[in-house]
């Protein structure tokens, strides 16, 4: 939990889940109208960031959400997030879109939230899955306790994805997240973790073969 | 990662276009794990299709707290900004001094390159002083009062025969007492040394008796007699402040000897 970080204490109720979009390809006006906000927001208009948060805080909120499975956990990081932003602001060059600059800002806070917590102890991550263990039927398969998986229904098909989601590694849960819930590109990905593409598909490819060896009966009994 | 497995990812992911799909195809044709690889793509293709099924619909909206989410973080932001403001007006100008000095603000900078400027002055100091040649590397040869480090044994004969610095050696013909460390010697014409300072009152002194009289005939030591040093007794000379000068004379029957150096000018201020 982010300490001090002001929102916690009076969180509404969470409303409930909706689709989230899948992201599309940046439109060039979408980019052109950023551009604009950033120069205001440079000039120390606060109320053009407020524009830049309208548009992107579901996005932001979601991503940050899949990455630490928490609600509020996600809210305050995804303030934080946009606060660190708001103070480098400055140094945004326009060399990339501004979603994918404050994507990357926002994916770091998270993830280095997630270092922390790792490292104190609140959480293990699994990264001891190899490839010989990409067989289903191994001891890290989360097993449902209820009925077979041909009878499950969507909510604890997604109670399987979650907690097999839930034991990757902070940056193969990012690319997880980058990739099939933003549908973002290998450069794209690299631009926002900051790290080259062929790590990007290296975290990407070890990342899918752990999933695979958890959720391979689930897709093997619903698709 | 290896190249095979960027190309296999690309593929799995279908990034891959005509031509470098074509040469993929060809290079997992000839893998042994082929079918496996090949199933491998369709696990993903599944797995993708199950990820981008559900993922969307985990994920919670902000929905009707959105505005809410706004509003604080337009409360944080104006307490960043308020106390990015204070701390500036709250910093006080500094002097140029505490600037150099960084004395007022931790910011310790000028003083480590003040700090590192002294300890370099003091290498260079110690740099030069180690490339002075030492005493003991000289050739005696012709010896003058300096403040090269003193052989132990010497500076132990110095200790007992000057135990008070105060009450200096006297000198048998009534010269003025005078520091130890000023006596100069008296040169005399024939090249020698005048010991016009040397305590021959002082028979308390073994050593510097033992020196003084093994060169000193017995009942001839007067202030005018001429004392000849060798280069044992240099140090004696040198504790005293005295010139040595090699035991050759300059005269040889009232004629120059030629083989004796010359007197350096400096080695005679009492001819003055």
């Amino acid at each position: 939990m982010k300490p001090a970080s002001g929102p916690s204490e009076s969180l509404p109720a969470r409303e409930p889940a909706e689709p989230m979009t899948p992201r599309v390809a940046a439109d060039p006006g979408q980019g052109a109208i950023d551009l604009d906000l950033v120069r205001r927001c440079q000039h120390g208009d606060a109320l053009a960031f407020d524009e830049l948060v309208t548009r992107y805080r579901n996005r932001i909120f979601g991503m940050v959400y899949q990455l630490v499975r928490n609600e509020q956990d996600a809210w305050d990081l995804a303030q934080d997030g946009f606060v660190k932003a708001w103070r480098s602001i400055d140094k945004f060059r326009g060399q990339s879109s501004f979603y994918t600059w404050l994507y990357r800002i926002v994916t770091n806070v998270a993830i280095d939230w997630l270092r922390k917590k790792q490292i104190a102890g609140g959480q293990e991550f699994d990264d001891t899955i190899g490839l010989a263990d990409i067989e289903a039927t191994n001891s890290l398969v989360p097993q449902p306790e209820a009925a077979p998986v041909k009878k499950m229904e969507r909510g604890e098909i997604r109670a399987r994805i979650d907690a097999a989601i839930a034991r990757l590694t902070p940056e193969h849960r990012a690319v997880i997240v980058m990739k099939e819930l933003e549908d973002m590109q290998y450069h794209e990905i690299a631009e926002s973790l900051g790290c080259s593409i062929g790590t990007v598909m290296s975290r990407l490819f070890y990342a899918r073969r752990k999933l695979q060896a958890m959720l391979k009966d689930v897709y093997d009994e619903t698709l | 990662m290896k190249p095979f497995e960027e190309s296999l990812t690309a593929w799995l992911d279908d990034r891959l276009d005509g031509e470098e799909r074509a040469d993929f195809e060809r290079t997992l044709a000839v893998r042994p794990d082929a079918v496996a690889l090949r199933e491998e793509k369709r696990d993903v293709a599944r797995l993708r299709a199950l990820l981008r099924e559900h993922l969307p619909a985990m994920t919670p909206a902000l929905g009707h707290n959105a505005d809410f989410f706004s509003h604080q973080l337009q409360k944080r932001i104006a307490a960043d900004t308020r106390a990015t403001e204070a701390a500036v007006v709250a910093r006080p100008a500094r002097p140029w001094w505490a600037v150099l000095l960084g004395s007022s603000s931790g910011d310790a900078a000028p003083a480590r390159l003040l700090a590192a400027g002294a300890a370099c002055l003091l290498l260079a100091a110690a740099g030069i002083y180690a490339l002075i040649p030492s005493r003991g590397s000289t050739t005696p040869s012709s010896i003058t009062a300096s403040t090269a480090p003193r052989p132990e044994s010497i500076r132990t004969a110095s200790t007992q025969s000057r135990t008070d610095n105060t009450a200096p050696l006297a000198s048998a013909s009534a010269t003025p007492a005078v520091p130890a460390t000023s006596q100069t010697p008296a040169a005399e014409s024939d090249g020698s040394i005048r010991m016009a300072n040397v305590d021959t009152t002082r028979k308390d002194d073994p050593q510097l008796a033992d020196i003084v009289n093994a060169r000193v005939p017995a009942g001839t030591a007067t202030s005018a007699t001429p004392v000849h040093f060798d280069d044992q007794n240099a140090d004696v000379l040198w504790l005293d402040g005295l010139e040595y000068q090699p035991d050759t004379p300059s005269t040889v029957n009232g004629a120059e000897n030629p083989s004796a150096p010359p007197s350096p000018p400096a080695a005679t201020p009492a001819a003055e």
